[in-house]
Parts: structure tokens; C-alpha cells; sequence
């Protein structure tokens, strides 16, 4: 029989989960944001919203 | 029921295959031993002497043999670690119940499809760049000196990109592992008062052991030969900081269009990479029977 | 509908006999830079000239060209009857045997025109083995601005004494300003073709007359401790890891004082949508010692036919076209004479069209003060400015490059690394027969 699953615990698992997954693919989402910058914003740290 | 007739049979139909097979392999190896034996260079053909063991001295004696040979001891060693461990722990914490759990597991899993030069390229311009990269800015804001991680650290930068390309792999292969261990072992331990890293210790790692044997054994296989990460932030250097034998080949042998000496290198990697699994099949290789 | 359909058959049959006799393809290696890429389109000017010849391209990226030319040149593969090679290339190949040689060109073609220093480059005894598509040197590309902020006036011909007082006299580290942006990655076309063309205005060479290599020289060290110091006190943190593109985009965003490097990059630090300091560079010829060598190398992209062609009239007739007075007009025409391929011809630079571009009067006088037959103060046994033209550079200068960049990295002395080149490139010569 499955344990019952309490939501706190799902929660905490949620959080760190995605921490964990948004850090590993954080390089390639950087790569992604790049590639919508000029030579020159491409220098500076914020990220930048494509604007459509 | 099979006869020793149809067995013969059996074997003759099979055979077209196998000597395939067999051919494939055993002549590009064949002429690549043959190659090493000659002083066969591309830049002067027709001028094809036999040498002896004139390469492979020449290549085992290079300056850089020995560091080049450490280099790609440490590299896979250190890859091997970092993704076994990190692997295992996410592993065990994407098979726990949790909202969004398939994005989160392609969101681990993506770094195994940007190409290696891509990956290189990534990583070497826009975070570990001591001037434009994202490292840097992260160290100046909070008042630090950038690091400057291709100079300084090579080896160690190279074994971070592998590892994070790598990472997912081991934790694919080992998170099917997880999935198939039976749940009501582990609840019945637990009411018999285990504690966590008892349960973690006698139960989860045994069962996880032969996907870790797995997932060693392919990774030192594809670690082995790392080479467009090399080629793509640090060329090797400084020095010889992060050659490791592939590149060595490539930079004493392939630069110079100098046939015998690659071959000759080409099968010292060959050699090297055998003894190294015998190694491994000794010390993990039991896992996988039975 | 059976005559219809017999009809066509019929035509289609004549077709076939014919187009064998109307058509000769000739197949091109060539690299995949933006001028080359131009080329491409602009051939139907060619083959609407020359309608019995038909083009056929393999564009690939400069590694992979210089793999797949030099195994097909070398195995007499003949899959190319007309490849683009360097100057490196040119006089190994030349005095092999292994191009055809272009001394029979049509007077039309006005061989004189060719710029003195590229024509000798590409010459292998008396013989024109290459026609140059595009040629280059380096030079120094400041910033104006900077210069001035630090008091001083950029001479026109300037000294490395010079070079290394104004660099560090503009580094300003807290806010990220570098006077001196160097080659420092490892590799024979990296940090090599820099330090190698540096080398020779210290009075350095790489070898002797009898090929001994001359690292542990006085001028080698002199070269190496001038390069690791002024890199140290004024140059980016990481110069070590730093090759063209990395120097580029450190220039780009404001990062340099100083920036010596490829005269083609004039043209991409001086172009507003890419750089931030687009109107603030200025240029200076590469810097000397006062020896009579400056160090500046050269290098030209050429097109060569290799010996084992069977197409070897219809090749010259496109090399001539590529290479000629009438392209350049042509490329002007279509894309402006900023575009147009520099550092070939004379004539070019006399036109008063060209001599509008910023960066033309200082490209041609850093090409011309270049000599790959004289490359060094002293005699050597070898052409070329930033390389040996010998078949075992590639290999040596890679392994070099490693050695001077960990000196760069400071994880080894600038003695160590000199003394271990000098190990390892006189091991390889001796391995390869040049010393006996």
C-alpha cells in the first residue's frame, strides 16, 4: 500500500526539486536570453525580455 | 528440439554477420597497428619507411606524457564522482511525489543535449570569462576579486563542464533504478525502526548498485576520450594543465598530418584505456552479473 | 502522344551527348569567411562569361579546410581543382610540387599589380604558385580617448617601449580598463603567430642556419619577459585563455586601450552596431624596437590549383577572374568599397574610392612593411613572418604556445618556458631530420 503523502512534504520536495532542476538549466536559459541581446547588452548582467 | 544439424546450420547462416562484424573491427585496427610501425607522414608521401618501435617511444617519451596520462586519470575520476554522487541524490529526490515533477526532470535532463563545443563555448564566454562572464560579475558584486577559473584552475573548470553535461545521464539511468525498487521493502524496514541512512545504506544503494556499475562503466568509456571541451577553452594549457592523452594525440600527431605517430598514440590510448577497464571490471564488474 | 513522347525522348538523348562537351565543372575548396561567402554570389558574373564552365563549392570552416585540402593535395585525391590555402601553405606545397604555377596568367591580369609583400609570399623560386584573394597584417587599433586621458600622443610608428609606458599608463583596473589585450591562448595561430611576429622586432628568430632552435636566446627572453610583464601590469585578468574573439569583444565593449591584432578586425571595432567604441579607435603601424623589423605578421588567403587536376585551364580561368581588378569593381558595385577584399592590389589603394575607408592607408603600409622572405633581422633558413613554413610547425608551435602560456598563467617562469620549448622543438627537429 502507498504511504499517504502529506501536502507539507510534497511542498518541500517541490521547492527543492525545482531549485535543483532551475540551477542545472539555468546555463542554457542564460544561453537562451543571450541570444536575443545586441554585441553590447550582451556584456551587461540583466536579463533582458525579447520584446515581441 | 536442435539437432546437430540445424546447429551447424544454424551457425553457417549467422556467419556473413559475424565475419562482418569481425572485418569492421579488426581492419581499421589492424591498419592502424600496421600504421604505427611507419614513419608515414601525409606531407611527404611515397616516403613510407618501416621504423619499429620509433613512434611509440617517441610518443611515450614526450614531456607531456606524464602529465597528459594524470590529467586524464584525474578528469575522469573527478567527473566519475561528481556525477555517482550528485546523480544518486538526485536520483532519490525526482522519484519523491511533487508537483511538476516530468518539467523538473527535463529541466535536469537538458544539459545532456547541448553539444560539447557548445556546452565549452557556453560556459567559457559567459561564466567563467574573468571579465564579461557571469561569475565574474557575480564575484564583483559582492566585492570579490573575479577568479580566473580557465588560468588558475583549468583542469578543475573542465571537470565542472564534463560533470555538468554528464550529470544528467547518471541521474537517468539511476532514477529508473529508483523507480523499480519495491516501496513496501522499504515501509516494512522502516517499521522495523530503520533509521533513514539505514534504509538508504541496506536497501536503496544495494538495489541502485548495478545501474552505478552501469553508468561508471559508459561514462569512463565516453571521459576517456574528452576532447572538444579541451580544444575549445584552454587548448591544453596553460602549460600542460589540462592536456589529457586525446588532446596530446591530436597536438603532437594529427596538427602534424603525421599518420604513424597518431596511429602509434591511437593505440598507447587503446592500451591504456583496456588496462583502465580491467581496473574497473575488476572492482565493479561483479555487480552486473548474476 | 507516342511521336510526342519519342519527340522528347529523342531531345532528351541529344541533350545528354551534348552537355558533356558544352560544360566542365571545376570544384572549389574555400573557407567560410564573409568575403568568400561573397565570392559565391558574385560567380554568376563568371559563369554568365564563361558559360562552357560550370562551379561547384565545398565552403567549410578553416580547420576542416586545412584537413581536407592538405589530405587531398597530399594523397593526389583530386577532388578540388581549385583550393584556398594561406601563405603557410603555399611555399611548403609550392616547393613540393604539388600546385600548378600561375607564371602563364594573361597579361591582362597585370601580375604587377600584386602587392610586393603577398606576391613574395606566395612565390617559391621564381615560380607564382597562389593567386592572393585577400591579404592582412596586424597593426595596433587604440583608443583615442583613453590616450589622451593618460597624456600621451600615439605616434604613428610606434616603439614596444612606447606601447608598453601607454598601456599601462591607461590600465585602470577598478573600472575595468586593460591597456594591453594581447593574444594569449595557446595554439600555432594563436599566441604563436603574435609572440612570433613580436619576436622577430626583439632581433629573435626560431632558428639558426642549421636549424637549431634559438629559445633560450637573449632576444627570445628579452621577447617573452617584455610580453608576460606588460600582460601582468596592464593587461584582462585570463589574458592566458584570450585568442582573437575573446580580444574583440573585450575591445568592443571598452575594455582596451590597446588591442594589436588581424587589420581585418579594423573594420568590426569601427562599425557602430557591433561596438561601443566604434568612433573613438584610431590606428598605428605594429610597434619596433628600432632594429628595422616591426612586429607585425602577414598573412594572405589565396587560391591555388593543385598539380593532379585535369582541369587545370578552365581552374585558371576562375582564379584569374577571383583574383582580379575587374572583381574588386565588380564587389564595389554590388556592396560598397568597404567590402571590397583588401591587401592585394596596388591598385586598389591608388583608387580614390578606397582611400574614403578609414582603416585602408594603415592596412597597406602594415602589409607592406612585412617581408616573409626576410622575416628576422638575422639570416634564417626559413619563409614566413608569424610562421615557419615548414611541414612540423603546426605541431611544435602548438606545443610552444602551451609552454608561453602557462608563463602568461604564471604557473611556470618565463626561463622554464623558454628552456622547455627549446627541449621539445629541438627534440621534434631532431626528430624530423632537420638536425643532423
Amino acid at each position: 500500500m502507498a504511504r499517504a503523502v502529506t501536502n507539507q512534504r510534497k511542498l518541500v520536495f517541490t521547492l527543492v526539486a525545482w531549485t535543483i532542476g532551475i540551477a542545472i538549466f539555468f546555463p542554457i536559459l542564460w544561453t537562451f536570453l543571450t541570444s536575443f541581446k545586441t554585441e553590447a547588452e550582451g556584456d551587461c548582467i540583466a536579463p533582458l525580455i525579447p520584446v515581441l | 528440439m536442435a539437432t546437430a544439424h540445424s546447429k551447424t546450420a544454424a551457425r553457417f547462416m549467422i556467419s556473413p554477420a559475424v565475419v562482418l562484424l569481425l572485418a569492421w573491427m579488426i581492419v581499421p585496427l589492424a591498419m592502424t597497428i600496421y600504421f604505427s610501425f611507419l614513419r608515414y607522414s601525409l606531407l611527404s608521401p611515397g616516403e613510407e619507411t618501416f621504423t619499429g618501435w620509433d613512434n611509440y617511444t617517441y610518443f611515450l617519451t614526450d614531456p607531456a606524457f606524464v602529465a597528459a596520462f594524470t590529467n586524464t586519470i584525474i578528469l575522469v575520476v573527478g567527473v566519475l564522482l561528481i556525477t555517482v554522487i550528485l546523480g544518486i541524490a538526485l536520483a532519490i529526490l525526482l522519484d519523491q511525489p511533487m508537483w511538476g515533477q516530468g518539467i523538473v526532470r527535463i529541466l535536469v535532463i537538458a544539459p545532456f543535449f547541448v553539444m560539447p563545443t557548445v556546452s565549452a563555448l557556453v560556459w567559457k564566454n559567459m561564466f567563467m570569462d574573468p571579465v564579461n562572464g557571469l561569475f565574474a560579475h557575480a564575484a564583483k558584486a559582492l566585492g570579490l576579486q573575479p577568479f580566473e577559473f580557465l588560468s588558475h584552475a583549468p583542469l578543475a573548470s573542465i571537470i565542472l563542464i564534463v560533470s555538468w553535461q554528464w550529470l544528467p545521464f547518471a541521474t537517468l539511468i539511476l532514477l529508473t533504478a529508483m523507480q523499480s525498487l519495491d516501496q513496501e521493502q522499504l515501509e516494512a524496514s522502516e517499521m522495523d525502526g530503520a533509521s533513514k541512512w539505514s534504509r538508504f545504506y541496506y536497501i536503496v544503494l544495494p538495489h541502485l548498485s548495478r545501474a552505478i556499475t552501469v553508468v561508471i562503466l559508459i561514462q569512463t568509456i565516453f571521459l576517456l576520450s574528452v576532447f572538444a571541451e579541451i580544444l575549445v577553452t584552454t587548448n591544453g594549457g596553460p602549460g600542460t594543465a589540462s592536456t589529457n592523452i586525446t588532446y596530446l594525440v591530436y597536438a603532437q600527431s594529427l596538427l602534424q598530418f603525421d599518420v604513424g605517430g597518431g596511429s602509434a598514440g591511437g593505440i598507447i590510448a587503446v592500451i591504456l584505456a583496456n588496462i583502465v577497464a580491467i581496473f574497473l571490471m575488476r572492482m565493479i564488474g561483479k555487480n552486473l552479473e548474476a | 502522344m507516342k511521336l510526342f513522347t519519342r519527340a522528347l525522348l529523342g531531345v532528351s538523348a541529344l541533350a545528354l551527348l551534348a552537355s558533356p562537351a558544352l560544360a566542365e565543372t571545376i570544384t572549389i575548396a574555400t573557407v567560410n569567411n564573409g568575403d568568400m561567402i561573397r565570392m559565391q554570389k558574385l560567380a554568376g558574373e563568371f559563369t554568365a562569361q564563361n558559360p562552357d564552365i560550370e562551379l561547384e563549392w565545398v565552403t567549410l570552416e578553416e580547420n576542416i579546410l586545412r584537413q581536407r585540402v592538405t589530405t587531398d593535395v597530399a594523397t593526389k585525391g583530386g577532388q578540388y581543382d581549385v583550393m584556398t590555402i594561406g601563405t603557410y601553405e603555399v611555399p611548403i606545397w609550392g616547393s613540393k610540387g604539388w600546385l600548378v604555377s600561375l607564371n602563364d596568367l594573361p597579361a591582362s591580369y597585370d601580375v604587377d599589380d600584386i602587392l610586393p609583400a603577398i606576391r613574395g609570399g606566395l612565390t617559391v623560386d621564381g615560380e607564382l604558385y597562389a593567386a592572393p584573394f585577400y591579404g592582412e597584417s596586424s597593426m595596433v587599433m587604440y583608443r583615442k580617448d583613453l590616450m589622451e586621458k593618460a597624456g600621451l600622443t600615439m605616434p604613428e610608428a610606434p616603439t614596444w617601449e612606447f606601447i608598453g609606458e601607454a598601456a599601462r599608463a591607461m590600465t585602470d583596473k577598478d573600472n575595468e580598463i586593460y591597456g594591453a589585450c594581447f593574444r594569449g591562448k595557446a595554439g600555432w595561430g594563436e599566441n604563436m603567430a603574435f609572440l612570433t611576429a613580436m619576436a622577430n622586432s626583439f632581433g629573435a628568430k626560431w632558428f639558426d642556419m642549421d636549424w637549431n632552435p634559438q629559445f633560450t636566446g637573449e632576444a627570445w627572453t628579452e621577447t617573452l619577459n617584455f610580453y608576460v610583464n606588460l600582460l601582468n601590469d596592464a593587461g584582462p585578468p585570463g589574458a592566458s585563455n584570450n585568442g582573437f574573439n575573446e580580444n574583440l569583444s573585450l575591445f568592443q565593449t571598452g575594455k582596451c586601450g590597446m588591442w594589436i591584432d588581424a587589420t581585418v578586425a579594423a573594420s568590426f571595432v569601427t562599425n557602430p552596431n557591433d561596438s561601443q567604441v566604434a568612433d573613438q579607435v584610431g590606428f598605428a603601424l605594429a610597434p619596433d624596437t628600432g632594429l628595422g623589423k616591426r612586429g607585425n605578421w602577414l598573412w594572405a588567403w589565396s587560391l591555388a590549383i593543385p598539380a593532379g587536376t585535369e582541369k587545370a585551364d578552365a581552374a585558371k580561368k576562375f582564379v584569374a577572374w577571383a583574383t582580379s581588378k575587374e572583381y574588386l569593381e565588380l564587389v564595389a558595385a554590388n556592396e560598397g568599397w568597404a567590402n571590397v577584399p583588401p591587401g592585394t592590389r596596388t591598385s586598389l589603394y591608388e583608387n580614390p574610392e578606397y582611400a574614403k575607408v578609414p582603416f585602408a592607408k594603415m592596412t597597406l603600409e602594415s602589409i607592406n612593411s612585412a617581408d616573409p622572405q626576410n622575416p628576422t633581422i638575422d639570416p634564417v633558413p626559413y619563409v614566413g613572418v608569424q610562421f615557419v613554413a615548414i611541414p612540423e610547425f603546426q605541431g611544435i608551435a602548438t606545443s610552444t604556445g602551451q609552454q608561453f602560456s602557462a608563463a602568461l598563467a604564471g604557473s611556470i617562469s618565463v626561463e622554464e618556458a623558454l628552456q622547455n620549448a627549446q627541449n621539445l622543438t629541438e627534440r621534434e627537429m631532431k626528430r624530423s631530420g632537420y638536425i643532423k
